[in-house]
């Protein structure tokens, strides 16, 4: 076809340019959220332990509607129930019921597990960012801060704090998030400080990015498995944490409860009665390997560098 | 792996080389620790066999095969007893805690000690004459008495011992007790006077003379408390700041010998051959250890490191039909301190109201069920009366249950003072009085159908909030230092915020009275009447219960005494058949 | 680097001296006296002045303050108010090594498990072991290592009669409570090693790696383990201070004569002497710890180099 021009034009026909459609984009547009929402649904793992913990959660506000007991009501011709139609998980010491017992101090326990948790991320992320980033001289005023705190003897000001301060869950909250950030603080410091001399960055800067936005979209995202993995210890460590502080004497009063202080109170009795130390534990136990597997499926769903 | 090995390596070798300049003389074993950072458990498992086996041979009194049920023999005399806290000091002047009391009794003796029925008996004294107002004490000491090192004991040495109590050098609160009773103690105390003119007076060797400043009916008793035993003076002094830190740094006077002494792994204690009564002494060794946990002094009780071990309440359920389960009641009385003058419960029918809406026999038979007894009033069951019957059958029960009358108070006081009022209960933080508050929370809302709040704080804490009179109520105990109802009675009479404000004319005379009577039936009847006003009439505290303690104990110990009061445990009476 | 060590240990210095004061004021203000508290409020005034003169607890804080700096600058850590006649520095020094014996056996222990698990469940990630490994990392933070101590003294000791119940006296004693103590130290290291080798596993430089041809054995070795460890690093830095300064509830279970009891101790009974004793050791030995780990750094990342160099 050498003669393509003798062809005739008829048989053409002019390309419309829809600019419209040229910009159309097949996908819908996903923030990062829902991105990552939408991998996570894909982790089946993670979707039951999130089911489960919605269900401990459900039952943590409404498990004393479930039972016809209320959690502080004793009965001294009861004690040391074993468990029962009557009373699903028996009862303890003073007759009490333990199925009310162990949703009340659920609720009790995430209500301290997760306020300390986010003064830790707040405090101990914003900490940690803060005197990577600013290096040199900040960066070791900064730490010395930390070893500092460390230092004083926190049982001291706890203890003082209870001086003046009625026991109760605002007062645990304080003292535990006293230093209960520091470790939080120190992952995150190396974490970055690891990230920041990475070609990634470099590049980042190369091309002229602000520092606000390499901070915002590149250090922080590919610090969240750290800071999330830390997380899922400081839920646990803060609720032995509040155990540990209800035993020496500034935790709940009587007759409120945790979980802390229900393993602790079961501990006492093991030999005779393990099961006023089982059913505590295993609720624990569940709220914290869901909260670990969905915490690994929350790092892959939100991790950039997962994506595909 | 070779990096991270290295480095595994380093850290080691950074933290022993920390750790290594603190490590003193305790050279023992670390190698097998360090050895080996890949290896599991398997290594040590084997290692340890051998171990356990020369642990088991050193000790005489570990059966050969520590692996559980049977009843091991004690073998060869020792006796294995623990306390649930450390061994604090064995200076006398500075020891106030059981744990002290109790090494220091059986390696110390007084004038007198108490026997297998807790009366007191010649001890280092062979007897004592009063002069007939019942004030002036003359001692005779035994014949060949001997410190251990092979010093006579003199009426010289009480005198030191005495002194040194009751002047400034004692730091453990006790002074009272000698210097209420002896002339002129308070005063050598405050430096107002000399030794010389202190009521107590080594006649001669063999003398001792005291002088009281009321008439005593049971300073007989007195005598046999640890900060009554004698000290030799030249030792002491010689030995100075270091006297009662090691077994090395003291001389003893009582049953037994201390071989070693460390405040948190406990004592070893050895008969006394130079003490004057050994040929009566029949264990040969006894170890005090140190357990804090419950359930791991029972799991070394069935492993047979153990003669003895407390019982928990749930424990108690179990034991409770076994052979070589015991129980027994202490001259210690747990109760409500209201405080007079505090809002809302400066009202004595409010107080009267909390009182009788307690029902004590649940919490002394199924709350705590490990020996202790409800209380029927502030003195506690077995302290002396009148010599047929005791205090508290003379007394009878002042502080019943009766929720009728408990709601009929309230309605009363809340009358009176207008509305109902908000109530705090101040405890300490031990878990003991955590369980006696919670009960008595939930007596208050069953039988009042009132909310009280408990307010927990350390046992400094808690003190400092009563002595600074800012407390509603509390829990507070007290154990009984002798065998008389005077040891609880007197101390309502100062006024103090820690006693509720309490004062009472009436009460503070019969008291006064009391101490200076001779006739002890007039005296007794005082005390009974005291008792009565303090507890019935002004409701200034509310007992709870008498504590208890329930043990197994190895069927083949006789006689190893535990006083209700004092110093607990005797060990010169033990027999292991 | 020794210019960088001189100025840290000088810092260590400050920040222990800030340390001290805070303390020592703070503490000053814990309610109570060091005296029987029961026997002290029963005491005539006159009596409680003479002890507290006895002692110089009647001067002024800043002035026990200046005497207290003095006598620790003379090596002179006072004597402890609870064990009477006994100097704070044999208190703390006899109770130090039992505390430290155990707390490395436990640290050696968790890192050697912990590590090797951790390392295999990401290199055979989603595999039996991998989940194997998750499940113990799981439970070793979430069972209270008093109810681990407790089972292990019932089966272990009691029921089996391998290992003594209690007591402390040959290394045998130590086992026990070195494998109670190590159950939360091993969960923690294999967790961190796991997630931050499944990390690096994913990097440019260990495709590149396998592209060279190394075999896997040395592709794992040397670049995936060497640069999962920092955060490791980071963490074993307060475990390591944890675990040697003793813990409560193991050490009270086993009746080890451990440091643990005794800072809780000496805080409820206003042990003033023996509580800046501990402090001072607590706080020097964890600066020394965070210390070593910034100097290990640059040691295991080529990539870090210490600041302090390149602003000075």
């Amino acid at each position: 076809m050498e003669n393509y021009q003798d062809l005739p034009l008829d048989l053409f026909e002019k390309a419309e340019v829809n600019l419209d459609e040229k910009e159309h984009i097949a996908k819908p547009s996903l923030t990062a959220f829902q991105d990552g929402w939408i991998r996570l649904k894909k982790n089946k793992a993670a979707v039951v332990s999130l089911f489960i913990l919605i269900l401990i959660f459900l039952f943590a506000v409404f498990g004393p509607i479930f039972s016809s007991y209320d959690y502080a009501k004793t009965d001294y011709h009861h004690t040391f129930q074993l468990p029962s139609r009557e009373h699903i998980f028996g009862t303890d010491q003073f007759g009490r019921d333990q199925f009310a017992r162990i949703w009340y101090g659920t609720r009790i326990s995430l209500l301290i597990a997760f306020a300390a948790a986010c003064l830790d991320i707040f405090v101990g992320v914003t900490y940690g960012a803060v005197s990577a980033l600013a290096g040199g001289k900040v960066d070791a005023v900064m730490q010395r801060i930390i070893e500092i705190l460390v230092g004083i003897p926190s049982l001291i000001i706890i203890i003082l704090l209870m001086m003046v301060m009625p026991a109760g869950i605002g007062t645990i909250i304080i003292a535990m998030s006293i230093t209960g950030w520091v470790n939080m603080a120190r992952l995150v410091r190396a974490q970055i400080l690891k990230l920041k001399s990475q070609e990634f960055v470099l590049a980042a800067r190369i091309l002229g990015t602000n520092s606000r936005k390499i901070i915002l979209k590149h250090l922080i995202p590919n610090t969240m498995g750290v800071i999330v993995i830390n997380t899922m210890f400081t839920i646990p460590s803060a609720i032995f944490t509040e155990a540990f502080l209800s035993f020496i004497g500034i935790g709940l009063s009587e007759p409120r409860a945790s979980l802390g202080v229900l393993i602790n109170n079961g501990y006492q009795v093991l030999h005779n009665f393990p099961h006023l130390l089982i059913y505590p534990a295993i609720v624990i136990v569940l709220i914290m390997v869901c909260f670990s597997i969905l915490g690994d499926g929350l790092r892959d769903a939100l991790d950039p560098r997962m994506r595909k | 792996m070779k990096k991270l090995s290295l480095f595994i390596l380093i850290i080691s070798i950074v933290l022993i080389g920390l750790t290594g300049c603190s490590g003193s003389k305790e050279s023992t074993t670390t190698a097998p620790a360090t050895v080996s950072t890949e290896s599991v458990s398997e290594p040590t498992v084997e290692a340890t066999a051998e171990t356990e086996k020369e642990t088991v041979a050193t000790e005489e009194n570990v059966p050969t095969e520590p692996v559980t049920s049977g009843v091991p023999e004690t073998a060869s005399g020792t006796i294995t007893v623990y306390d649930t806290n450390e061994i604090r000091t064995l200076v006398q002047w500075a020891a106030s805690d059981t744990q002290s009391f109790t090494v220091l009794n059986n390696v110390f003796e007084g004038l007198y000690r108490l026997g297998i029925d807790h009366q007191p008996e010649p001890a280092l004294a062979t007897g004592y004459t009063v002069s007939d107002d019942k004030l002036t004490y003359t001692f005779t000491l035994r014949d060949g008495i001997q410190w251990s090192n092979g010093t006579p004991i003199t009426a010289k040495d009480f005198v030191f011992a005495w002194l040194k109590q009751m002047g400034p050098d004692a730091t453990n609160g006790y002074s009272f007790i000698m210097n209420d009773y002896i002339v002129n103690g308070t005063e050598y105390n405050e430096g107002k006077v000399k030794a010389e003119e202190v009521g107590v007076k080594a006649i001669d060797d063999k003398t001792l003379e005291v002088d009281l400043k009321t008439p005593t009916p049971y300073f007989i008793r007195l005598t046999t408390l640890s900060m009554y035993f004698p000290l030799n003076e030249e030792f002491v002094t010689s030995q100075g700041d270091q006297y009662g830190v090691k077994a090395e740094n003291m001389i003893y006077s009582g049953p037994y010998v201390i071989t070693s002494y460390d405040p948190v792994v406990g004592t070893t204690l050895e008969k006394n051959e130079k003490y004057w009564d050994a040929a009566n002494v029949a264990v040969k060794n006894v170890n005090i250890k140190i357990i804090k946990d419950q359930s791991a002094a029972l799991n070394a009780y069935k492993a047979g490191e153990l003669s003895k071990v407390l019982l928990s309440s749930t424990d108690v359920a179990v034991y409770k039909n076994d052979p070589e389960f015991h129980s027994q009641s202490e001259f210690r009385t747990t109760y409500l301190q209201f405080n007079t003058t505090a809002k809302g419960l400066d009202n004595v029918n409010i107080r009267k109201a909390l009182g009788y809406s307690i029902d004590r026999s649940i919490l002394a038979d199924t709350i705590l069920a490990d020996g202790s007894a409800a209380a029927e009033g502030l003195v506690s069951f077995g302290v002396a009366g009148d010599g047929t019957s005791t205090f508290r059958e003379l007394n009878g029960n002042l502080s019943p249950f009766d929720p009728e009358k408990a709601k009929e108070y309230w309605a009363k006081g809340v009358e009176e003072l207008g509305e109902a009022p908000q109530l705090t209960l101040l405890i300490a933080d031990d878990s003991v009085t955590k369980t006696v508050a919670t009960f008595v929370q939930s007596q208050f809302k069953d039988n009042l159908g009132i909310d009280v709040a408990i307010d927990s704080k350390t046992s400094k804490a808690r003190n400092e909030l009563m002595d600074n009179n800012n407390y509603q109520f509390a829990i507070t105990a007290w154990g009984a230092d002798y065998d008389d109802a005077m040891t609880y009675l007197d101390l309502w009479t100062n006024g103090t915020p820690y006693r509720g404000n309490y004062s009472n004319e009436t009460y503070n005379k019969l008291i006064a009275d009391a101490k200076k009577e001779t006739d002890e039936a007039k005296r007794l009847t005082m005390m009974l009447d005291a008792e009565k006003i303090l507890l019935d009439t002004d409701a200034v505290i509310s007992p709870l219960y008498y504590r208890g303690f329930a043990y197994l104990q190895k069927s083949n110990i006789e006689n190893l005494v535990t006083h209700p009061f004092g110093n607990p445990i005797e060990f010169k009476y033990a027999r292991i058949k | 680097m020794g210019k960088y060590i001189l100025k840290r240990i000088l810092y260590l210095f400050i920040t222990l001296l800030i340390i001290i004061t805070a303390t020592f004021f703070l503490m000053k203000r814990l309610p109570g006296t060091p005296f029987d508290s029961e026997r002290f409020s029963q005491m005539p005034p006159q009596q409680q002045k003479q002890l507290l003169e006895k002692y110089g607890l009647d001067q002024p804080v800043s002035v026990q303050y200046l005497k207290y700096l003095n006598n620790l600058v003379h090596g002179d850590l006072g004597v402890s108010f609870f064990y009477t006649g006994r100097t704070v520095k044999d208190v703390i020094f006899g109770r130090i090594w039992p505390s430290v014996l155990i707390g490395l056996q436990a640290v050696l222990l968790g890192l050697a498990v912990g590590l090797t698990l951790g390392i295999i469940a990401a290199w055979k990630h989603n595999s039996g072991i991998d989940y194997f490994t998750m499940v113990l990392a799981v439970l070793g933070v979430s069972v209270p290592n008093f109810v681990v101590a407790a089972l292990l003294q019932y089966y272990v000791g009691l029921k089996w009669g391998i290992l003594p119940v209690a007591f402390w006296g040959t290394w045998a004693h130590s086992v026990l409570p070195s494998i109670a103590l190590s159950f939360g130290a091993t969960a923690m290291f294999a967790r961190f090693i796991r997630t931050e080798m499944l990390d690096v596993l994913e990097q440019d430089y260990i495709i590149t790696a396998r592209a060279k041809g190394l075999n896997q054995f040395q592709v794992l070795m040397a670049h995936a383990v060497r640069n999962s460890i920092i955060p490791v690093v980071t963490i074993l830095g307060p475990i390591v201070v944890n675990l040697l300064t003793g813990s409560l509830a193991v050490e009270s279970i086993f009746s080890v004569p451990g440091i643990g009891s005794l800072f809780v101790e000496s805080i409820k009974s206003n042990d003033y002497a023996t509580i800046m004793g501990l402090t001072i050791f607590y706080s020097a030995f964890y600066i020394l710890v965070v210390m070593i780990v910034d100097i290990l750094y640059s040691v295991i990342d080529p990539r870090i180099r210490i600041q302090g160099n390149k602003d000075e």
